[in-house]
């Protein structure tokens, strides 16, 4: 069985929706773009095809490697495909998840949430780094399992396209029972929040249904808009900066740590944790915000009940 | 090699309708009153004592209740808060 490069045919459907989008918001719909964010978004998505090529033979190389000692030979069916479609989905979330909770895979992931706005054109940015920070591990059980690389090549950049249209705010939601198993704009725009509520939630790829069975969904309130980017968010456009910015502070803090297991943490950790406990991780924004609401919420009753 | 230049091509003209477009907004801190709401708005808990709006509106300078100094600066049309 061959398989279509569906990337490279999806990139002249890239640009047209890009341009329908802006349009569209222009001409009323929900949305935002500025010209220097698209730029830096469009130069990683390009410089993420560099690094691909780059790095390509050595992930093949890998995969295919595994897959010598694969456990089973899964013949290349389209029933094959649509499971293969399916785990690649689930090894997507989980590596997605890692890549917020886990520093040293964040530091690839971050530059995809480095734009404070939340259109297609976000969609594109993505990594430089991704080899370095190893992501192709979350995905060497399949190919054991036994699923050709090419088939799994295929899945995955059917995984990415699909990923690709829910970075809008263009659609608002969409039919209960498409929210309900699908990953939706609605979904990924609370994924890509940095509001304490929205702080890593929704990690799935195409299934909703992930985030739903292990406890990260949460689904996007109307009344608390979305604020789009990172805690700290960068201080301008330089493609170069956003892709490194969090691996030098990585060598920084490791520089700088007084012990094995403080530079183990801020490697392994959460993003923003640090050795003093006051660090800004999302755990730790969560639970200010949580206290902070209850006390607003206390003192709101209390004054009812000295009004009463 | 004809990929990547209809790649570049592309992005440019991609960058280039944006812009034509009239995204291409630079909004500047009105006020005191605005800066403490940017800073507010990025920083949950943030209770600013004094406020310096830098010359032209596109940054300013926070000092909290808790000592801590925080700078506001343009990003485009958006706000970095540090």
């Amino acid at each position: 069985m061959t398989y279509p490069d569906v990337i490279a045919l999806a990139v002249p459907a890239f640009v047209g929706l890009m341009l329908v989008e802006m349009v569209a918001i222009r001409l009323g719909a929900h949305g935002d773009y500025d010209w220097r964010d698209t730029a830096t978004s469009l130069a990683m998505g390009f410089g993420s095809t560099i690094a691909g090529a780059l790095f390509g033979i050595a992930v093949v190389a890998v995969n295919a490697g595994l897959w010598q000692y694969r456990l089973f030979d899964v013949p290349e069916t389209w029933w094959a495909v649509a499971i293969a479609f399916v785990l690649y989905d689930f090894c997507y979330y989980w590596f997605h998840r890692t890549a917020h909770r886990v520093r040293w895979f964040w530091a690839g992931h971050v530059v995809h949430h480095s734009s404070q706005h939340y259109n297609l054109s976000t969609a594109l940015r993505q990594t430089w780094t991704g080899f370095i920070a190893l992501s192709l591990l979350f995905y060497l059980p399949l190919f054991v399992i036994g699923f050709p690389p090419a088939m799994i090549a295929f899945v995955g950049g059917v995984n990415l396209i699909y990923q690709f249209w829910i970075h809008t705010e263009v659609v608002g939601r969409l039919p209960r029972w498409v929210e309900a198993v699908f990953n939706t704009p609605s979904h990924h725009r609370v994924h890509h929040g940095r509001n304490p509520r929205y702080l890593d939630r929704n990690f799935a790829g195409v299934f909703i249904i992930w985030d739903r069975m292990f406890g990260t969904f949460e689904p996007e309130d109307d009344a608390e808009p979305v604020r789009y980017g990172l805690v700290h968010n960068l201080r301008g456009f330089n493609p170069l900066w956003a892709a490194f910015h969090e691996w030098l502070g990585i060598a920084r803090d490791v520089v700088a740590a007084r012990s094995w297991r403080e530079r183990w943490w801020l490697v392994a950790g959460p993003p923003g944790w640090s050795a003093d406990g006051g660090g800004d991780t999302a755990e730790a924004i969560r639970n200010r915000w949580r206290i902070a609401s209850d006390s607003q919420t206390e003192r709101k009753s209390a004054g009812g009940v000295m009004a009463e | 090699m004809s990929q990547l230049a209809i790649s570049v091509v592309g992005i440019a003209l991609t960058v280039a309708a944006a812009w034509a477009l009239g995204f291409r907004r630079n909004p500047v801190i009105a006020d005191a009153a605005e800066a403490e709401r940017i800073a507010a708005d990025a920083l949950p808990g943030f209770r600013p004592v004094a406020c310096e709006v830098e010359p032209g509106g596109r940054a300013a300078r926070l000092t909290g209740a808790d000592g801590r100094s925080v700078r506001i600066a343009a990003v485009g049309d958006r706000w970095s808060v540090a």
